[in-house]
């Protein structure tokens, strides 16, 4: 089965994981890897108008300091997924080169040189570890179709920031913390459920444990999906479109009421096993 | 090296910076704005023309005060005053029409919940119910009376000078001319649409729910751009109906209890507050843009209290 690998940056291990256990998953094939310029104006620009100061920080901690991994360094991250997999290359450019498989780099995934290889690869399926938003052609050109695991338990919680929004919403228990593995579809996260997998809560959790506990859990997400697609074994759920709502990035007060309730939540919180 | 000089020795600073910067507009901030235009009473002044209006003002007032320093509102209700809407409807018409100094029916729009003086329906329905009849709000064009229709139809209900059954009849009547879908465009969207949505949410109605749902949607994706007006008309004509839009959402939130509408809320009250500080003007205008300000942050602290405490 053929697969090609988004990623939104060249040295994104959430990328790199996936694509190097693809490759070494029997009967999986990675036809090519398509990832997104950095340096470039139009994706700064979008990202830091939906982001804000969240992005700067984000991109600070992650590739100055390396502080989120530092911070939560009880949980394994998707830098530590890397590690186990004993990766030599950090980046998709040089895995792509060692491996033969055909690399190309991309202002944005919707770019027509873009979909153009994805035409010629032929995929079943897509795996897409981040970028920004996927329009109607790349859709159309992705086989099957494209694999997103969300942050955030579907139908319930679509859109940005869904690991505060239950928090804040006190719907963590209710409704729960999680990966949901989905196809793409052209509205956002409304495209067909293929698995969820929840995330528990543990004492002395903050947010920054919390979302780092999210990315291995995500690597496996996609993985199952991609052999599950390879085994016939897809058993997408269409979402109704008033069974969830759309959320968006949270005001800093806002922001900060969800920390202070997990704060709270998780001074007494015992691990659930789903 | 140099990742770890800068993780250790500026790294402390730099979060700092960060966090200060994700902070956004801090709440002392809108608290100032908001007391110093308390405090000058200016705009407060400009709206207590005639002794009703005066009363409500001052008690307007009184709530915002309260409301932004963290005090008991809920046991203050601020009613409509007696005998405020005329048996001349036309003369509220006329106050309706924005074009002098605030009045009597823009602090009856800004009351923080509608007032339980069921004051005696006076011609207002009728006068209302013909300019309905015309469709002002419509999709291929907005009549010149439909801001003003929507805003005296805001004041009624909150005054409580319209029956339930009247109120929605008539805001349906007012609306059904402009489909959901045209609200919020790329080429504008209707002035007055904002207190015809406050209507809709006032009535209890459904419709209004998709409408929340469509503004939110608008704000959080377009943001600076979005509200534009379909009409051109001054900046701060449109200053003016996003901040209407932004009552609409904290309205919105505290009926559905629902924190996405005050979420957008916060950050348009961000940018309302930086607006009102970069901009000056003098005038009727600048009196509406000021009230408006200290009942949507006074509203949206309550909010914050009691939505999420």
């Amino acid at each position: 089965m053929r697969v090609v690998v988004l990623a939104p940056i060249d040295n994104s291990p959430f990328g790199i994981s996936v694509a190097e256990l693809c490759r070494r998953e029997p009967g999986v094939v990675v036809a090519a890897v398509i990832v997104r310029e950095i340096l470039n104006w139009k994706r700064l620009r979008s990202e830091l108008r939906r982001d804000g100061v969240r992005l700067v920080r984000k991109a600070w901690r992650k590739l100055v300091v390396r502080a989120a991994a530092r911070e939560a360094k009880c949980e394994r991250s998707f830098y530590d997924v890397v590690t186990e997999l004993g990766l030599e290359e950090r980046s998709l450019a040089g895995w792509a080169r060692r491996h033969g498989v055909t690399f190309l780099k991309v202002p944005d995934h919707n770019d027509p040189r873009a979909i153009e290889l994805l035409r010629r690869s032929g995929p079943e399926v897509v795996a897409f570890t981040g970028g920004g938003l996927v329009r109607r052609p790349l859709l159309e050109a992705s086989g099957r179709g494209i694999f997103n695991t969300h942050m955030g338990v579907l139908p319930s919680y679509r859109g940005m920031d869904v690991v505060e929004w239950p928090l804040l919403e006190n719907r963590h228990e209710s409704v729960g913390l999680g990966v949901t593995l989905h196809f793409m579809d052209a509205g956002v996260d409304t495209g067909p459920i293929l698995a969820i997998r929840r995330i528990p809560l543990r004492t002395g959790d903050s947010m920054e444990r919390l979302r780092t506990r999210f990315e291995p859990v995500m690597v496996e997400a996609m993985l199952d999906g991609i052999r599950a697609a390879r085994d016939g074994e897809l058993t997408p759920r269409p979402q109704a479109a008033e069974a969830g709502r759309q959320y968006f990035v949270l005001h800093p007060r806002l922001y900060q009421r969800a920390r202070a309730r997990l704060a709270e939540v998780a001074r007494s919180a015992a691990e659930t096993v789903e | 090296m140099m990742r770890s000089l800068l993780r250790d020795r500026l790294g402390p600073r730099v979060e700092a910076l960060f966090d200060r910067l994700e902070q956004g507009v801090a709440p002392a901030a809108h608290r100032a704005l908001a007391q110093a235009l308390l405090a000058s009473r200016t705009c407060v002044d400009a709206a207590a023309a005639t002794s009703a209006a005066a009363g409500l003002a001052d008690d307007l007032a009184a709530w915002w005060r309260a409301a932004l320093e963290g005090g008991s509102t809920g046991a203050r209700a601020v009613e409509a005053p007696p005998g405020c809407l005329s048996d001349d409807p036309d003369c509220l018409w006329r106050a309706s029409q924005e074009e002098g100094a605030p009045g009597i029916v823009d602090l009856l729009t800004l009351l923080p919940r509608p007032s339980t003086n069921l004051a005696q329906e006076v011609g207002l329905a009728e006068k209302l119910g013909a300019v309905a009849g015309g469709q002002p709000f419509r999709e291929d064009a907005l009549a010149p009376e439909a801001p003003a229709a929507s805003l005296l139809l805001l004041a009624a209900q909150r005054a409580g000078g319209l029956s339930a059954a009247s109120s929605a009849k008539l805001v349906r009547e007012l609306s059904e001319g402009l489909p959901p879908r045209r609200w919020f465009v790329r080429a504008g969207t209707p002035r007055g649409t904002a207190n015809l949505l406050r209507s809709l949410i006032a009535a209890g109605l459904p419709e209004a729910d998709e409408l929340l749902e469509r503004l939110l949607r608008h704000v959080e994706i377009r943001r600076e751009e979005a509200l534009r007006l379909r009409t051109p008309g001054s900046v701060g004509q449109e200053n003016l109906e996003r901040l209407r839009y932004t009552l609409a959402l904290l309205e919105g939130a505290a009926w559905r209890r629902d924190l996405r509408f005050l979420n957008a809320a916060l950050k348009l009250n961000d940018a309302h507050l930086l607006t009102l500080r970069r901009t000056r003007g003098q005038g009727p205008l600048r009196n509406r843009l000021e009230l408006h300000y200290l009942a949507s942050v006074a509203l949206q602290e309550r909010e914050l209290r009691e939505l999420a405490p």
